[in-house]
């Protein structure tokens, strides 16, 4: 049977040893990677536009799609639209900066020395037992409701998974690994080059964008709590002057902004992830060849 | 000349009560010559090839290198560990320039293209470790101990994770290679055929504490013929002393 399979598979124009399932999944799964996300959301939006148009939602509470749209159009045309999101871009950006820059230095402390962890990360894991959230008040009394505090809350977002993930990566270095260093005579530099970094990438990345994806919930809490710009502030606005039209708006832009920021983290670090051995590399092979 | 000099070794347990897993280890092992460490599990054969290697430090006594002690790992000793040991993000021919960072690039291109040639890789350089088979990764581990050129290369069971067709023509191969770069090979095994086979000499070990027990010569010419009456029949009273 399964030499039947193998044989169709190469039938169907398979590599050698390929199934006819495996060509056929293969296939499918090409298409599929590119669009059949697409399908819910498209779904989605049919079926909302439907139920607008047959009076089955309150316009005043679920405008339909075409009314969102034209909101993002008429916010783009006199340009403001720019403006709310160059802000909160800006506000995630340095929030994401500090937060990466504070994480990773302690992280690798923590990570690498143990007199390090013993001494701060009690204190962090303490810390991170505060909801972030409790931090506003205080933040906002030190740093005032302009940019700092907005940007120190974020940092403290984007911290946690960072720090986390990249201090235990370093803890859970293969020493087998590390032996090998030794043998062959590599100095700190050079372990730290060929085998810690590389070793504890895949972490980092995970923490970052974990991270990133804390960044933007907190961006919306900071402006959500009192801005003049920004999309969260589109948001309160919305509220405020009863357009849901705008307030969908904002929270589709919102979804897009993080999308493709992630997006942008994964495709930046996947040149250096490539030599992985695991489920994503598998399928991107097939995808390859 | 290889030589250990009453080398212990103790382990601090749990509990406090200290370990022995070497206890007063004597040996000389002569250049280019080929010893077998062989003895029961736990005997300590790993424990005595990680000093010897520099990786570990015995508690007592010495280790010496033709009239130089041993302390750390030093370029004149190779060692090859059970597993390949391969940096999974690493191409082959990275994972073997790990080993002659010290060189001038053209030399490292030089020496590892070579390498390769000697493990019969010269196509694989290209390769991810997750790209070869156990065999395979194995022949890079021993191409990246030999780029660096030992006169002394310790090998810790290094095929018994192969299958018996790969193990034997490795062992072949390794013996090629052992003639032409004439280094000193002592390794450790489980396998009294392997022991037979390669060793000029097979030293025995025995537990609690670790100590040798006995050396077998084995004053057989190469090519030796695995199934011959003398390999069977020195398997039979090695397997007597175990
Ligand atoms: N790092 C360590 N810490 C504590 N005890 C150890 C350590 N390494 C080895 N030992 C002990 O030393 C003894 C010898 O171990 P070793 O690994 O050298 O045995 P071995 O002869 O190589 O065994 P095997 O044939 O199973 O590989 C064992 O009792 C082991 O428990
Ligand atoms: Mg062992």
């Amino acid at each position: 049977m399964a030499f039947i399979d193998t044989v169709a598979g190469r039938f169907l124009g398979g590599r050698d040893g390929e199934t006819a399932q495996g060509v056929v999944s293969r296939t499918l799964s090409r298409i599929a990677s590119g669009w059949l996300g697409l399908v819910v959301p498209l779904a989605i939006l049919v079926i909302w536009q439907s139920l607008s148009v047959l009076g089955v939602f309150r316009a005043n509470l679920v405008p339909p799609p075409a009314e969102v749209l034209r909101e993002v159009v008429d916010l783009a045309r006199d340009g403001t639209l720019w403006d709310h999101i160059g802000i909160t871009f800006q506000r995630v950006f340095f929030g994401f900066f500090w937060g990466v820059l504070a994480a990773t230095v302690l992280g690798a402390l923590t990570g690498e020395f143990r007199l390090a962890r013993r001494l701060l990360d009690p204190t962090i894991q303490a810390l991170k037992a505060v909801p972030s959230l409790a931090w506003v008040p205080l933040f906002i009394l030190w740093f005032g409701i302009f940019e700092e505090s907005k940007i120190t809350l974020i940092a403290v977002g984007v911290f946690f998974p960072i720090y986390l993930n990249l201090m235990s990566a370093i803890r859970q270095t293969d020493r087998r690994l590390v032996e090998v260093a030794r043998i062959n005579g590599l100095s700190s530099f050079q372990t730290i080059r060929y085998i810690l970094l590389p070793g504890t990438l895949p972490s980092y990345v995970t923490g970052l964008r974990a991270g990133l994806a804390l960044g933007w919930m907190f961006v919306i809490a900071a402006e959500l709590m009192g801005a003049s710009e920004g999309l969260g502030f589109l948001m309160i606005d919305g509220q405020m002057t009863g357009r849901p039209a705008l307030i969908i708006a904002s929270l589709i832009l919102f979804a897009l902004s993080g999308q493709i920021t992630d997006k942008a983290l994964g495709w930046a670090s996947a040149p250096f992830l490539r030599w992985q051995d695991n489920l994503e590399t598998l399928e991107e092979g097939q995808r390859d060849a | 000349m290889l030589e250990v000099q009453g080398v212990e070794r103790q382990f601090s347990g749990r509990g406090g009560d200290p370990v022995t897993a070497l206890a007063g280890i004597d040996l000389g092992i002569a250049e280019h010559e080929i010893v077998a460490l062989i003895g029961a599990s736990g005997c300590g054969k790993s424990t005595l090839l990680r000093i010897l290697s520099g990786l570990d430090k015995p508690t007592g006594g010495a280790v010496s290198l033709d009239g130089r002690s041993i302390t750390g790992p030093t370029p004149e000793i190779g060692m090859i560990f059970q597993d390949p040991r391969l940096m999974p993000w690493l191409s082959v021919r990275e994972n073997i320039r790990v080993a002659v960072l010290h060189l001038d690039k053209p030399e490292q291109e030089r020496r590892i293209t070579q390498a390769l040639d000697r493990v019969g890789l010269q196509h694989a350089g290209g390769l991810w470790p997750r790209e070869l088979s156990g065999g395979m990764a194995q022949r890079v581990a021993i191409a990246r101990a030999l780029v660096r050129r030992p006169t002394i290369l310790l090998m810790d069971e290094p095929f018994s994770a192969l299958d018996a067709f790969t193990t034997a023509s490795l062992q072949d191969h390794m013996l090629e290679i052992w003639d032409e770069e004439r280094f000193t090979l002592v390794l450790v095994t489980h396998d009294l055929e392997e022991a037979v086979f390669l060793a000029d000499r097979i030293v025995v070990m025995k537990p609690g504490p670790g100590r040798v027990t006995s050396e077998m010569r084995v004053d057989l010419p190469r090519p030796r013929d695995r199934n011959s009456e003398t390999v069977l029949q020195l398997k039979r009273r090695l397997a007597e002393r175990l």
